[in-house]
């Protein structure tokens, strides 16, 4: 079981090397053949520095094909590298089994939580708002316009790469998570549990309301015999002063 | 619930019961705090609760608890006498349509002493 956790372990620590990596790579292609297969238009997509092409600013033909530019915030993929970092140092550095500090613990799980959810952005938001908004198709498309020029639309390798890292983290960080979760709930004292199974059998006994309610028949029925006495007084009064 | 309080509060019940002459009030009381106390003796000893929806009796549940016990421990913790005394009352008291009168007081007099 131990030698299963420390694959894991190596696992996500591998698939978060190669998540930062995959940011460096292209992600997406885009490219055009002529009706004799030489290759006429050619653009590459990259997170950092946008569209770009080996192709000369002469190539007019190059240029007329170009995508559209992308206004996709470097700042993420900034914030994204900064996260992978420390969720590294955390996987690497923490062992969840034997930790004592459990407030550090429980910061590293929200980050490698937040790894988690970014990868995920680029693995489906990136691709759903950014390119095929712009008619760029995913994964991959193959389309011959009638003046027989072939254009391949094509996500490439950084996209795949960022595919598999967040396969390879997905099972330690949730675990890690899962962990710090388990561990932050305080056991529930016996007396406790043993209290709320009583509390479904036992029958209520509402001994205040029992008890008032015997006192008010109790005062009730010396009050009727009191208002006996204060009646019979007043017809003796009625009498006293000669009313018919 | 504290018992000392319990205990307060049940011989405040029996004295307003007795000047009331409302003795069906303190029986079915008294009975509802023996099967509490019956059933959290089950409980604590890992025995199930008793069946209520069934109509097991207490004195029936009482010999389940002991026929338990002495099958592990050779313990009884429930004398027959009590048992019997309890299944007697248990008719009277919870299965009686009229009121109770007042030659039930004794009635009730054990029924709160085997609670």
């Amino acid at each position: 079981m131990y030698s299963l956790k420390s694959s894991f372990k190596f696992i996500c620590v591998v698939g978060t090397l190669l998540s930062g990596l995959s940011l460096f790579f292209e992600w997406y292609t885009f490219q055009a053949f002529s009706w004799d297969g030489e290759l006429v238009v050619f653009w590459e997509f990259y997170l950092f520095c946008g569209w770009i092409t080996p192709f000369s600013p002469d190539a007019w033909f190059n240029a007329a094909y170009q995508p559209s530019s992308m206004q996709l915030p470097v700042a993420i993929n900034i914030i994204y590298l900064g996260l992978m970092g420390l969720s590294l140092y955390g996987v690497i550095g923490i062992n969840i089994e034997d930790s004592s500090n459990l407030k550090k613990a429980k910061k590293f799980s929200y980050i490698n939580v937040s790894s988690l959810m970014l990868s995920g952005y680029y693995i489906c938001v990136v691709p759903i708002c950014f390119f095929v908004v712009n008619q760029l198709y995913y994964p991959y498309l193959t389309f011959t316009e009638p003046n027989f020029i072939v254009i391949e639309y094509s996500s490439a390798i950084g996209y795949w790469i960022q595919c598999i890292s967040f396969g390879l983290m997905f099972p330690y960080n949730i675990y890690f998570a899962f962990t710090v979760s388990r561990f932050e709930r305080a056991p529930e004292p016996l007396e406790a549990k043993l209290q709320k199974v009583l509390n479904n059998v036992q029958i209520p006994i509402d001994f205040h309301q029992v008890i008032a309610e015997e006192r008010l028949k109790l005062e009730d029925s010396q009050a009727k015999v009191y208002s006996g006495r204060n009646e019979n007084i007043f017809e003796q009064f009625l009498r006293w002063r000669g009313v018919p | 619930m504290n018992d000392s309080l319990v205990d307060l509060q049940l011989k405040q019940l029996t004295q307003l019961c007795l000047a009331t002459r409302n003795f069906d009030k303190l029986g079915r009381i008294t009975m509802i705090l023996i099967s509490n106390r019956l059933d959290e003796i089950g409980i604590r000893l890992g025995i199930k609760p008793r069946n209520k929806q069934q109509e097991e009796t207490m004195a029936a549940y009482m010999e389940n608890i002991n026929s338990v016990l002495e099958g592990n421990f050779r313990v009884k913790l429930f004398v027959d006498e009590l048992i019997q005394e309890l299944r007697y009352n248990e008719a009277v008291l919870m299965r009686r349509k009229a009121p109770l009168k007042d030659k039930h007081v004794e009635l009730l007099r054990s029924t709160v002493c085997c609670y």
